[in-house]
């Protein structure tokens, strides 16, 4: 695996890491809107060429493909950017949730990743989009050493979910990011990860914000004790773990690279209400962004420190 | 016995004279579901004017004795025709497939486990399933096939070209008991399916008072010729028989058409049509996966049912499978983009194993076709264009539904058979009329259609109203 501290980007860690599933799974196969490359797929193409699909830049037909195929019993994984699932959605919905297929769907450059190309390769709705669909699991690793063991944890048999037969959403990232997890830790899709113990403000996070907040844990922590969960799984959600934390704290901040109706801000905000209502504050995209390298991105548009901790300042006053 | 050979690429029912020189159908029984697809190559300098010929053949399940993987038919050869046959001629063919019969035997076959016929690149390496007789190598005498071939129990012969003619002479055979294959039917069999489907159509969608009439009754003769006409190969006992054709009915609002010819071939009991819509019911508006058994896919959302279809024929062809994928689609349809993703797909990637039918019966639900999306009429050339084998055929035509998908069956790209219909065919007040795309039949007008369709029904609605009251042809039950 990688090596804490290694600059690994997820889309980087994804194909070698499919690859390895296949040699075990002959199941396994993929189908790209041409951008197999960009989810580092060489080797499983070289590998495995009759396993390997270029449907070209027709993401409905990737869709529909990956549905004919996997009712012939493969395991089929759609690739392409989050963003461009947006015009695929009817074949997604049709094709895979109606007809109950296991399909799993890669949305790699999610949220404002893909910085430099600009909003229209952004994907900050994809969660929201895959969210309000029954039947899917969606799934966003937040370190290069979790992507294997979120792939495999895709396609077993896992509470809650049999992801045999399931089909998931995984979501992948453009940009290199440290790692910051041991290749042994566990990855339970479902059960959120706790990142630390704290006891005024419950932190809530998946991708590669989990990996920033840890980063920024000591400048927050100065601000409120935080209670940090990585929420991997944002459906379903680990209701349990997430109230059991906000018995503790009372209020909750989400941060998420995505805007803020749809996402994990949303699913906690349905949570909250139907179980102990807690004031939240979302740190998550207001609108959509521009061109412009990632990391600069994340901290003009309110993705960075400064939002998150005032966010925090902010909900500590609701109570 | 068998009747005179038709016209070019109809079915061709064997003659006397061939069942009498190939087999002894003294077997009945369930057919094993597969064909042998012998090719026809052209010998150079011989028999020019000859016609090539398809031979099915339906094998029982109980053939003795032999494994499969030693039998191995690989060509056809060119059959002279009827006024210069001769012995050589007619065991050539019949050699041809004896000889590639030429094996190791089953003594000496490594394999006890069921097996089935793969076609692959135009040969058939007999790898898979199927017993079969053990054949002996020195045959060139036709009757002497007899023992070879004791297991087949129907023979279809198909023309590909324009003389159809059946070139064999038997010599010392009696003549045979041929006994049909239980859904290979002839054209007025398939007809007359076809009209008892029509009738349950109407009865399923005047119980529900919704539904699709207009393309139901349009598409529904290419369907009961694929499901009663021996192509689609199913079991309606084991829906998810692994080695089944798939069909797909992409323009998913034909439904109740499609629902009705499912019925008649035993996916469910045709009263059970009544139900259509209602609550409960196994029998959505739409084709629904996992309810309505023998559906292959939800469908209703146009522009879908393609690009499954080659995602099944890719999967089939990755497992060297000898299966069909066959998807009916509609004309408005083509107006979805994504639909011309799977189209350059399948032409690019060569699907041989995909035959998609249009139903062009030139109405969508605002209007005709041919006013919302005039550069759409010219389908043809769309798909050629895109790589496809292409023909144009009126899709009630049974006879010619048949030649094409006998076309298509060795054709080294997919098939686009362009069906030319009529909205609501069988009703003349719905005929070509795009407000029957869908709409509410009256019980007035429910009795102008029986009577359209020969179909004597009481005044008012009693039992014989409802779907499955006209009784299953013998030949069929």
């Amino acid at each position: 695996m990688y090596q804490i501290g290694e600059n690994v980007a997820l889309r980087t860690a994804f194909g070698p890491a499919l690859l390895s599933l296949a040699q075990e799974d002959p199941r396994i196969m993929v189908v790209t809107a041409d951008l197999g490359g960009s989810v580092n797929l060489g080797e499983f193409k070289q590998a495995f060429p009759d396993r390997y699909i270029n449907c070209g830049v027709a993401e409905a037909d990737m869709i529909s493909i990956c549905a004919g195929l996997a009712s012939e019993g493969a395991i089929p994984f759609a690739v392409t950017f989050g963003s461009f699932l947006g015009r695929a959605v009817d074949h997604i919905r049709q094709g895979i949730g109606h007809n109950k297929l296991k399909v799993n769907i890669v949305g790699s450059h999610g949220g404002i990743s893909n910085g430099m190309d600009g909003p229209s390769a952004h994907a900050i709705e994809d969660v929201g989009i895959m969210r309000s669909m029954p039947n899917f699991t969606i799934v966003a690793p937040s370190c290069a050493n979790q992507v294997e063991n979120a792939i495999r944890a895709s396609v077993s048999q896992s509470a809650p979910v049999d992801l045999r037969s399931s089909p998931v959403y995984l979501r992948l990232y453009r940009e290199p990011l440290p790692v910051f997890t041991s290749a042994t830790e566990e990855f339970q899709i479902g059960r959120a990860i706790k990142r630390s113990e704290g006891s005024d403000v419950t932190l809530l996070a998946y991708g590669p914000h989990v990996g920033f907040c840890m980063d920024w844990l000591a400048k927050l922590q100065g601000v409120a004790s935080i209670d940090f969960l990585e929420v991997h799984t944002v459906q379903p959600l680990d209701e349990d773990a997430i109230m059991a934390s906000v018995a503790k704290t009372g209020r909750v901040v989400t941060v998420e690279d995505h805007f803020i109706r749809g996402g994990l801000a949303s699913a906690v905000a349905e949570l909250l209400v139907s179980r102990r209502p807690a004031p939240l504050r979302a740190v998550a995209l207001r609108d959509y962004a521009r061109s412009g390298p990632y990391f600069e991105l994340r901290d003009s548009i309110g993705l960075g420190v400064d939002a998150v901790s005032a966010a925090i300042e902010d909900v500590l006053t609701l109570t | 016995m068998g009747r005179p050979p038709g016209h070019a690429g109809a079915f061709v029912d064997i003659d006397d004279r061939m069942a009498a020189a190939l087999i002894d159908l003294g077997r009945h029984g369930e057919a094993l579901e597969m064909r042998w697809v012998v090719r026809q190559t052209r010998e150079a300098g011989t028999h020019e004017d000859a016609t090539p010929i398809r031979l099915d053949l339906w094998l029982t399940e109980q053939a003795q004795n032999a494994c499969a993987c030693c039998i191995r038919p690989t060509r056809t050869v060119n059959c002279s025709t009827m006024s210069s046959v001769s012995p050589a001629a007619t065991s050539t063919l019949l050699t041809a497939f004896t000889s590639s019969a030429k094996g190791r035997g089953a003594s000496r076959c490594s394999s006890r486990a069921p097996k089935r016929v793969r076609h692959v690149g135009g040969r058939q390496r007999a790898v898979h399933r199927g017993v079969l007789p053990k054949p002996t190598p020195e045959h060139t005498h036709p009757g002497e096939l007899a023992g070879v071939l004791s297991n087949v129990v129907f023979i279809r012969v198909v023309s590909l070209g324009p003389a159809a003619q059946v070139p064999f002479v038997g010599k010392g055979s009696r003549p045979p008991s041929i006994k049909k294959w239980k859904y290979m039917r002839d054209i007025a069999e398939i007809t007359e399916l076809a009209r008892i489907a029509r009738v349950d159509t109407l009865k399923s969608l005047w119980a529900s008072q919704s539904g699709h009439p207009g393309s139901s009754l349009s598409a529904l003769d290419v369907m009961i010729t694929l499901y009663f006409g021996g192509y689609l190969r199913v079991r309606p006992e084991e829906p998810n028989w692994p080695e089944r054709d798939i069909f797909l009915l992409s323009q998913g609002h034909a439904a109740p058409g499609y629902y009705a010819c499912l019925a008649l071939r035993g996916f469910l009991p045709r009263r059970e049509l009544e139900t259509l819509r209602q609550f409960g019911s196994r029998l959505e508006g739409h084709v629904k996966r996992g309810i309505t058994p023998g559906v292959e896919s939800s469908a209703g959302s146009l522009g879908q049912g393609l690009g499954f279809g080659v995602g099944a024929a890719l999967s089939i062809r990755r497992k060297n499978e000898d299966r069909r994928v066959f998807v009916m689609m509609s004309d408005g349809e083509q107006q979805e983009g994504s639909t011309w993703e799977s189209v350059m797909f399948a032409g690019s990637h060569q699907l041989r194993n995909l035959t998609a039918f249009v139903d062009v019966n030139r109405n969508q639900i605002n209007g005709p076709t041919h006013e919302i999306m005039p550069i759409m009429d010219d389908l043809p050339g769309k798909y050629a264009a895109f790589g496809w084998d292409t023909h144009e055929i009126d899709g009630h035509d049974i006879r010619q539904i048949g030649a094409a998908l006998d076309d298509s069956l060795t054709s080294d790209r997919p098939t686009m058979i362009i069906s030319h219909t009529v909205t609501g065919k069988g009703v003349p007040y719905m005929e070509g009329d795009y407000h029957w795309h869908h709409g509410k039949i009256t019980n007035d007008l429910f009795l102008e259609a029986m009577g359209a369709l020969d179909e004597s029904v009481s005044p008012s609605p009693d039992e014989s109203w409802v779907p499955g009251a006209t009784p299953t042809p013998s030949w069929l039950a």
